[in-house]
């Protein structure tokens, strides 16, 4: 290729409406993000009618704006990527549809992108780390510890087999009281908290087993919180956040250091909204340190959803000769492969 | 001019191609995946009508009310192509589309749009060379519909997917013949709604593909719920 790819990157799977233009999987040109946080905070979630109708009313903005954010017009566009799961299937039929439209009306090609692909992705965002690596994938929807073997090429070690770490941290930030969404709410108030007060169990810790399980976990914190409440004792909320929150860095980063040495990779890197945890951040400088391991963790804009890193995962799609039909339905439980 | 019409909101998908003298193509599917067939649909019309993408002048698209999830995907795949064609949407209502299919009815015309558990959305029109609205859209219990219609004394015509499970509560209708369209015409056309929207753009009423939205008349469950 001596020519610069453009791609134009749509992502709706969940409560935010984002485009973005990204130029040969790397650089971002622009990364627009419309969040309806502050729509679903009163409903304590996500509320997939609520998203999806915010979704269709604002993508053509959206849109919009990452076209005039990078100073170019759609004829700039070389291919449209957007994410077709996994996710809540009416909003990502939003943007699916509109992508497709789009790729279409300009005659140009369309890319179906997988989301958590665009989460490992967004590691190669403005800058030049590259696979061969071990990727930790933790959000609201994705528990997974992936071998980036190349662009595109995966081996998925372990994943959750219940809840994910993000839905963990909502559910029990709305145990403790804290409102939505948990993962910033327990970041926070943990820093005032003991996080060796309450010892809740960690589960899957054999050696050689990365999948996780957070229900257990989540379960144990709230039935301590009912058995000291109706004991009558006083109840230190940032107590059982930063025990909480110990007890899910503890799992995931030491699954992740493991898993690299297991696949002796020396690379490692973490993305999803669950990478922007401070203490998982921390943590894992520490380890990567003492391993002699080389970490990255991407911007903290590109950890949320973003149309950014679908542009970056479509572009390596692309280029390895991935183009889909105008047929290409949205497939809510979409799996890595 | 032509017209493009793209209506996914109900089980049928259909696209059509229409100019001022009527239809020049169209295609409809009775039977849903409709993000899945939608766009194909449309590559298929415009190759078989040799008309290229850049002849298209307007963008005409159910905009409800009917199905959430297909009225978004018809307003998501109407809002990409007039983007990228840079070509205005003209909305469409649901009604006014099944109202059209059955214009020559010389009487009352009352599309009926089921809207699950015990609802549907309707309004009332009355037909001859000319189709005229009586009323609003509005979301009634299907059994109120027999007294509405019974205010005036023509003739009735029900059309749309409301008519199959409350049939037999719309016949309580006293003094005048009751009429129930055929099924072929009881489905959404695409051709309907381009031909209304020629209306539309006659009075310029156009959107964009950045201000167009989906009219739902229900609210989101929570906050339906709530109230
Ligand atoms: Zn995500």
């Amino acid at each position: 290729m001596n020519k610069d790819t453009v791609v134009l990157g749509i992502e709706t799977s969940c409560d935010e409406t984002s485009a973005s233009v990204v130029k040969n999987g790397k650089a971002v040109l622009s990364n627009v993000i419309y969040s309806q946080i502050n729509i679903h905070k009163k409903f304590g979630g996500v509320v997939p009618e609520i998203a999806s109708r915010n979704h269709i009313e604002v993508i053509g903005n959206v849109v919009k704006e990452a076209l005039d954010e990078a100073s170019i017009t759609l004829d700039d566009i070389d291919v449209v990527a957007v994410t077709y799961g996994p996710g809540l299937v009416g909003a990502l039929l939003v943007g699916l549809s509109y992508g497709k439209a789009l790729a279409y009306g300009k005659g140009i090609p369309f890319v179906g992108v997988n989301h958590i692909e665009g989460h490992i992705s967004a590691n190669y965002l403005d800058g030049d780390f590259e696979p061969p690596f071990i990727c930790l994938i933790a959000s609201g929807g994705h528990s997974h510890i992936v071998f980036v073997k190349d662009y595109g090429e995966y081996e998925v070690l372990g994943r959750t087999v219940d809840d994910a770490a993000g839905e963990a941290f909502d559910k029990v930030a709305r145990a403790l009281g804290l409102g939505y969404p948990g993962g910033p709410k327990i970041d926070e108030i943990s820093k005032n908290g003991d996080p060796y007060k309450y010892n809740f169990p960690k589960s899957f810790m054999e050696k050689d087993n990365f999948d996780f399980s957070f229900s257990g976990l989540k379960t144990a914190v709230i039935n301590q919180l009912h058995k000291e409440r109706q004991n009558g004792n006083e109840v230190n909320i940032a107590d059982y956040a930063a025990s909480f929150q110990m007890n899910v860095v503890d799992v995931l980063s030491s699954k992740l250091i493991e898993a690299a040495r297991y696949k002796n990779i020396n690379k490692i890197s973490i993305a999803g909204g669950v990478a922007s945890n401070s203490l998982l951040r921390e943590r894992l400088l520490k380890l990567a340190d003492e391993e002699g391991f080389m970490i990255h963790f991407p911007k903290q804009v590109y950890c949320t959803d973003n149309g950014a890193m679908i542009a970056s995962a479509g572009y390596f799609d692309y280029i390895r000769g991935k183009v889909s039909g105008l047929d290409l339905n949205a497939i809510p439980y979409l799996k890595l492969f | 001019m032509k017209v493009l019409a793209i209506d996914s909101s109900s089980n049928t998908a259909t696209v059509a191609l229409v100019d001022e003298n009527g239809l020049i193509g169209e295609f409809s599917i009775n039977h849903l995946r409709h993000s899945i067939i939608l766009m194909p649909m449309i590559d298929e019309l415009l190759k078989m009508a040799e008309t290229k993408k850049e002849e298209i002048t307007h963008i005409a698209v159910c905009k409800g009310p009917g199905s959430f999830t297909g009225l978004r995907i018809g307003a998501a795949t109407a809002k990409g192509l007039a983007q990228s064609l840079n070509i205005p949407i003209v909305g469409v209502s649901s009604l006014d589309g099944l109202a059209f299919n059955v214009r020559e009815f010389r009487g009352i015309i009352c599309p009926i749009v089921d809207a699950l558990r015990g609802y549907v959305y309707t309004s009332l029109y009355r037909g001859g060379a000319e189709l005229i609205s009586l009323s609003d859209v509005t979301l009634k219990k299907a059994g109120e519909l027999p007294d509405i219609v019974n205010k005036y004394s023509d003739d009735v015509v029900y059309i749309g997917d409301g008519i199959i499970p409350y049939k037999d509560v719309l016949k309580n209708v006293s003094s005048k013949e009751v009429f129930f369209a055929s099924p072929i015409n009881n489905i959404s056309r695409a051709s309907s709604i381009g031909m209304m929207a020629f209306e539309k753009i006659a009075k310029g009423e156009l959107s964009t593909y950045i201000d167009f939205k989906p009219y739902y008349i229900r609210k989101p469950a929570p906050l339906e719920n709530a109230n």
